[in-house]
């Protein structure tokens, strides 16, 4: 019985597609979250996944891949948004308020301007496991051997400009490479994750896992392993309810999720 | 050959000259202390010889450009806005802070050991007193065998007692590892007692000497404004600060 629960959804090719890109992309998210909660950016990744609305905005719009459109647009305004706070008085959350608002406006215009009513444009607002092709599992596969070769790479300078940027220079940290790179995969992460969790939860793919594992972590080491662990299960359990319940694939995620977040208060 | 040596050095920050016409040197073995009101560009002094600000002038730190030092270099910053509920341990901070080839509890054990720390090496940094986070930063600033340790106000927000043992220490490594120590303090007492050289800084280099010879009335009124009053102390602590 159970286990005829747990196999005839992976009958079905299409969730097969799901669950193999979203265990991919959770792999990914997880060692970005990690630095989302620890740098408190969750703003900044919230906002990026506006950055990205407005990117599928503007490929539906000028007839590019929405995804691609959305990767690009999101990289641009996430370093537009770092270069701003570098070389203004103002402090990094009115630039990414600035940036945030008017990120949502420009999207909704776009919307506007496209003719007639576009379901299609909906499943990237809440996340659509039916829509997620072989194409996208290629794309969440490179992600995530972009993401472990970047983070292999910039682990320790990343931490050390979490702990104090000051000493990480003085220990020959190249600072702001590393943080338009950690802004770049940033963007990257959330924009691929959008098919499968929507633009409206993306950012709580990347925090929730990683809050809940702060919680009970000892050390950095278990703080990543946590991370990567929640953030599986949370796929598994999310896709598999979203399958019986029929609902949207992104709301189940996050809500189981939530779930190991509230169970990690009790730790 | 000096370790350190200013010419001319200038810093402007947003339209404000913070540094105007310093000119000094820094010789090895020397602890030279910076004294100064609060804004009168200490650390921004610091900061320029670490390379981490833009300047004009001829700075050279251990033969080379400031955030280039031809040497090794270890700074203990004023205070660290960290934030204490990162689940980070002792070993976490000085492993992803050391070389690969470092990365093992006996390096990190020796670092600590110098600085009476050696049992917080399995501590969360976030349970550590103010005393013990100072000296696991001073730890870690020592981890590389620094010939020029830079620290900026390193006591401040520690107890009195700790303040004591954190200096006692710092005297003990600068005799033991032959460093070359430069400290911003506003505890006279502990300039008087570790400082070689004192250099007064407010914007432009008021007074520079030994310690005997600068806090007296005249220079500490003209640094701190007239009333500033040092009483040499027959014994160095309880700390006088200004």
């Amino acid at each position: 019985m159970f286990l005829d629960l747990l196999v005839s959804p992976l009958a079905h090719p299409f969730f097969l597609r799901a669950l193999t890109a979203g265990l991919l992309l959770a792999i990914a998210a997880s060692f970005i979250g990690v630095f989302v909660v620890l740098r408190k950016m969750s703003f900044f990744g919230d906002a990026v996944g506006h950055f990205a609305f407005t990117g599928i905005a503007l490929g539906f719009l000028l007839g590019f891949d929405p995804i691609l459109a959305a990767v690009v647009f999101s990289i641009l305004i996430a370093i537009g948004v770092g270069y701003l706070e570098d070389r203004t008085t103002l402090s990094l959350d009115t630039t990414i308020g600035i940036f945030f608002s008017g990120a949502a406006a420009l999207g909704i215009f776009l919307i506007g301007l496209l003719r007639g009513y576009r379901a299609d444009l909906f499943q990237y607002l809440f996340g659509d496991i039916l829509a997620i092709t072989q194409q996208d599992i290629i794309v969440a596969a490179l992600l995530v051997v972009v993401t472990l070769t970047t983070m292999a790479l910039a682990w320790r300078p990343l931490l050390q400009i979490t702990f104090n940027k000051d000493l990480a220079r003085v220990n020959g940290v190249k600072v702001d490479f590393w943080e338009y790179a950690f802004l770049v995969l940033l963007a990257l992460v959330t924009a691929a994750s959008i098919k499968t969790v929507g633009i409206l939860l993306v950012t709580a793919l990347l925090i929730v896992p990683a809050a809940a594992a702060k919680q009970a972590a000892k050390n950095i080491r278990q703080l990543l392993v946590f991370t990567i662990i929640i953030s599986l299960l949370s796929v598994v359990f999310g896709l598999f309810g979203s399958y019986y319940w029929n609902t949207a694939s992104g709301p189940a995620i996050i809500l189981v999720s939530l779930l190991f977040f509230v169970l990690s208060l009790l730790w | 050959m000096p370790i350190v040596s200013v010419r001319d050095l200038n810093v402007t920050l947003e339209d404000h000259h913070i540094l105007q016409n310093l000119s000094f040197d820094i010789e090895a073995g020397e602890v030279v202390c910076l004294i100064g009101p609060n804004g009168s560009g200490k650390t921004t002094l610091i900061k320029t010889l670490l390379g981490l600000i833009p300047y004009a002038g001829s700075v050279t730190v251990l033969d080379g450009p400031p955030g280039a030092p031809r040497g090794r270099l270890g700074y203990v910053p004023q205070k660290i806005d960290f934030d204490r509920t990162i689940p980070l341990t002792v070993r976490d901070l000085l492993s992803f802070f050391t070389e690969r080839a470092d990365s093992n509890d006996k390096h990190y054990k020796k670092c600590l050991d110098l600085v009476g720390a050696g049992d917080l090496l399995d501590r969360r940094l976030g349970d550590l007193s103010q005393g013990e986070f100072q000296r696991v930063i001073m730890g870690l600033a020592l981890h590389r065998h620094p010939q020029l340790l830079i620290l900026d106000e390193p006591a401040a927000g520690v107890d009195l007692e700790g303040e004591v043992v954190f200096y006692e220490i710092l005297n003990k490594l600068k005799t033991e590892e032959k460093l070359t120590v430069i400290l911003v303090s506003h505890d006279l007492s502990v300039v008087y007692r570790y400082a070689t050289q004192v250099l007064c800084v407010n914007h432009a280099l008021v007074c520079r000497g030994l310690p005997q010879e600068v806090l007296t009335a005249d220079t500490l009124g003209q640094l701190y404004g007239h009333g500033a009053v040092y009483h040499h102390p027959e014994r160095p602590h309880p700390a006088v600060r200004l």
